[in-house]
């Protein structure tokens, strides 16, 4: 039923969608969970040291619930969350408290996790984000409403071994990590305003950039920094749809396409007068969602309590002076730079953003640009660039300060059409293979001394234009002949001798139009 | 005091992973639940619950300093179990088997019948095994 692809997904969701809107409104309606892990030096509620090691060797007592040990806060993860606070706009109470969550779990030592429930160190924000897709003709600025921002403890690490087939084989067990239990998750929860899977990601992506500016987590997805869990359930009429829980979707590809699958999935369901079970699912490799537990008769049931070894925690005036002053000294977020101050468009800024390389390159081009250089025309000699360079087989983009500076002139010079297109693209060639190469930064040759050299410069007076163009004709009678009778395919061998011969010095749509009224016999 | 189900044993059992052994140890619970309820007769209109004695303490704050970890022989000391270096646990989430056990008017007219000791239940077919 399913065309097992990303794109099948997203188009057979929209489409199914789109064509019974006319019977019943069905409408998304996608909540998100994202637990953000924060990179202080130490965990939560211990002073473990929370660097990557080999198992089991980032461990204290407390964070194997060893009896006898008590929880002592650690007091950048509140800053930090304060930070997060101010960056989703949100409540700061006065005071906040911690619960406890019980659930029986391996990785969970203590059998319960010390979290915020009741009483989170923030509530009630908002923030704004640009969304934007290549099925989007205009981008569109959306707000969603946050519910609140709590501080909780994160689990050990489970990976599952099934059961062995060999003789005498043993039965499914799991194996447990606990270097990460303990360390510290801020828990983002927002409203249920999120109306397409698209609008989810954007604002993971949007999102992570500010939370790596500001230096709350280092937000590396594939390393499980940041984790999203999607609520979603399908409106029917304007009636609430039954809820369903994708849980732990760990990569930006992952979302979109589980988001879609679900909501596809539940409109396949509502659509055949079928219920959509109340249930938590998984996102396996391919983007599917699948059952993860069984049915369970009740809600599971937490036992929330409040956690009796943690007095009420206030937050003191001086921490969020403090941590208003670090976030407005810390400035505008590349991508906001980008789109804000340079003016790239919301997806070229997060899209650049998003890649260190490609970022540096773009800041070597602004600063060295013209202040009249738009961004535009950056963004369209980046493609031609890529393109290029990916036809060299050449790593996009370069990295060196040079060929930036290179990248620049030749931006100049096409601008001032004193370089015809297709030379620049030959010049692209040139110097993105060649620049990357040991030579040092003194003996390497610019673009203006190139061309200077090989007389590289375009053609601008008509009258050498069709001097040299009528010259390449008279050498050439058959080919004339046979173009000027109509066959296209003789006129462009006749175009291209010409602009070999010319050293690409004539702009191709001006020598196109000298060779048509020479044609046209207007010229001889 | 509403009446003990096997829906609600099933819960029990499940949340806190205790295995009830005979209808004796679910009337001993009901018992304790009603004598706990005793505590409802008190008027708490309006009061915020108490969560400790210290009501103005405020919890304390921590640097973000390093302390040396636990060596891995010491983290490992009291494992049964050990793969390399990582804990063995059986595997979680397996839902928990609630077949019906126990004979539940025993267990909720047990205050009526006024014997310390409840009596064996009469209907063999509801016992685990046992045939009478």
């Amino acid at each position: 039923m399913w065309s097992y692809s990303r794109r099948g997904f997203t188009s057979v969701a929209s489409a199914t969608v789109a064509q019974h809107q006319q019977k019943a409104r069905y409408k998304p309606v996608i909540g998100l969970e994202v637990h953000v892990q924060l990179n202080t030096k130490t965990k939560l509620f211990s002073r473990c040291p929370t660097t990557d090691s080999s198992p089991n060797r980032r461990v204290l007592p407390f964070d194997m619930a060893t009896p006898g040990t008590l929880p002592s806060l650690n007091s950048q993860c509140i800053y930090r969350a304060l930070k997060m606070a101010r960056l989703l706009n949100c409540h700061v109470s006065e005071w906040s408290r911690f619960d406890r969550k019980h659930y029986f779990y391996g990785d969970m030592p203590a059998g319960y996790q010390i979290t915020q429930n009741h009483h989170p160190i923030a509530k009630n924000g908002n923030f704004g984000f640009w969304v934007f897709d290549e099925h989007l003709d205009v981008p569109y600025w959306k707000e969603v409403k946050i519910l609140q921002l709590q501080l909780e403890q994160d689990s050990g690490k489970t990976i599952h071994l099934p059961s062995t087939s060999s003789e005498g084989g043993e039965g499914p067990k799991s194996l447990i990590d606990y270097n990460r239990a303990g360390c510290a998750l801020i828990e983002i929860v927002t409203s249920p305003c999120f109306e397409t899977a698209i609008e989810a990601i954007r604002f993971v992506q949007t999102l992570r950039l500010l939370i790596i500016h500001h230096n709350i987590s280092n937000g590396e997805l594939h390393k499980g920094h940041l984790r999203v869990d999607a609520n979603v359930s399908l409106e029917r009429d304007t009636v609430p749809g039954t809820r369903t829980e994708i849980k732990n979707m760990n990569s930006i590809r992952t979302i979109h396409t589980a988001i879609n699958f679900e909501i596809a999935r539940q409109f396949e369901i509502l659509n055949s007068n079928g219920t959509v079970q109340k249930e938590t699912r998984a996102a396996d490799q391919d983007g599917r969602t699948v059952s993860m537990r069984e049915k369970d008769d009740v809600d599971t049931d937490y036992r929330f309590m409040v956690e009796p070894n943690l007095p009420k925690l206030r937050i003191k005036e001086e921490w969020l002076t403090m941590a208003e002053e670090e976030m407005e000294n810390a400035g505008k977020a590349d991508f906001e730079n980008l789109r804000d101050v340079i003016g790239f468009d919301p997806r070229s800024s997060i899209h650049i953003a998003e890649d260190p390389d490609l970022l540096a390159f773009v800041k070597r081009c602004i600063r060295l640009r013209d202040s009249s250089v738009s961004a535009e025309e950056i963004l369209y000699w980046m493609k031609q660039l890529k393109t290029t360079m990916q036809r060299s087989k050449c790593n996009y983009p370069p990295q060196s300060e040079f060929f930036a500076r290179q990248f620049m002139t030749l931006l100049n010079l096409v601008r001032q059409r004193r370089l015809t297109h297709l030379r620049v693209l030959d010049l692209l060639r040139y110097y993105s293979t060649t620049s990357e190469g040991d030579s040092s930064e003194g003996e390497e040759e610019g673009v203006t001394e190139f061309v200077e050299k090989h007389q590289l410069w375009r053609i601008e007076d008509p009258r050498e234009i069709e001097r040299l163009v009528g010259d390449m004709m008279r050498r050439n009678e058959k080919l004339v002949e046979k173009a000027r009778n109509g066959n296209s395919k003789s006129f462009n061998r006749l175009r291209n001798l010409i602009n070999e011969a010319t050293e690409k010095r004539i702009d191709i749509e001006e020598l196109c139009e000298v060779m048509k009224q020479f044609l046209d016999q207007k010229l001889v | 005091m509403p009446p003990i189900d096997s829906k609600l044993i099933a819960n029990l059992e499940r949340l806190s992973l205790v295995r009830f052994d005979s209808e004796q140890a679910v009337a001993n619970l009901r018992n304790a639940i009603r004598v706990a309820k005793r505590l409802e007769l008190v008027d708490t209109e309006g009061l915020e619950p108490m969560y400790t004695v210290w009501e103005d303490q405020e919890c304390p704050t921590f640097e973000d300093i390093e302390e040396e970890p636990l060596p891995i022989e010491e983290v490992f000391r009291n494992a049964p179990v050990r793969f390399d270096d990582f804990f063995v646990t059986p595997p979680g989430n397996v839902p928990l088997e609630s077949n019906e056990r126990f004979d539940l008017n025993v267990i909720n007219e047990w205050d009526t019948i006024g014997k310390p000791v409840a009596p064996q239940a009469k209907s063999t077919r509801l016992v685990e095994g046992k045939e009478k």
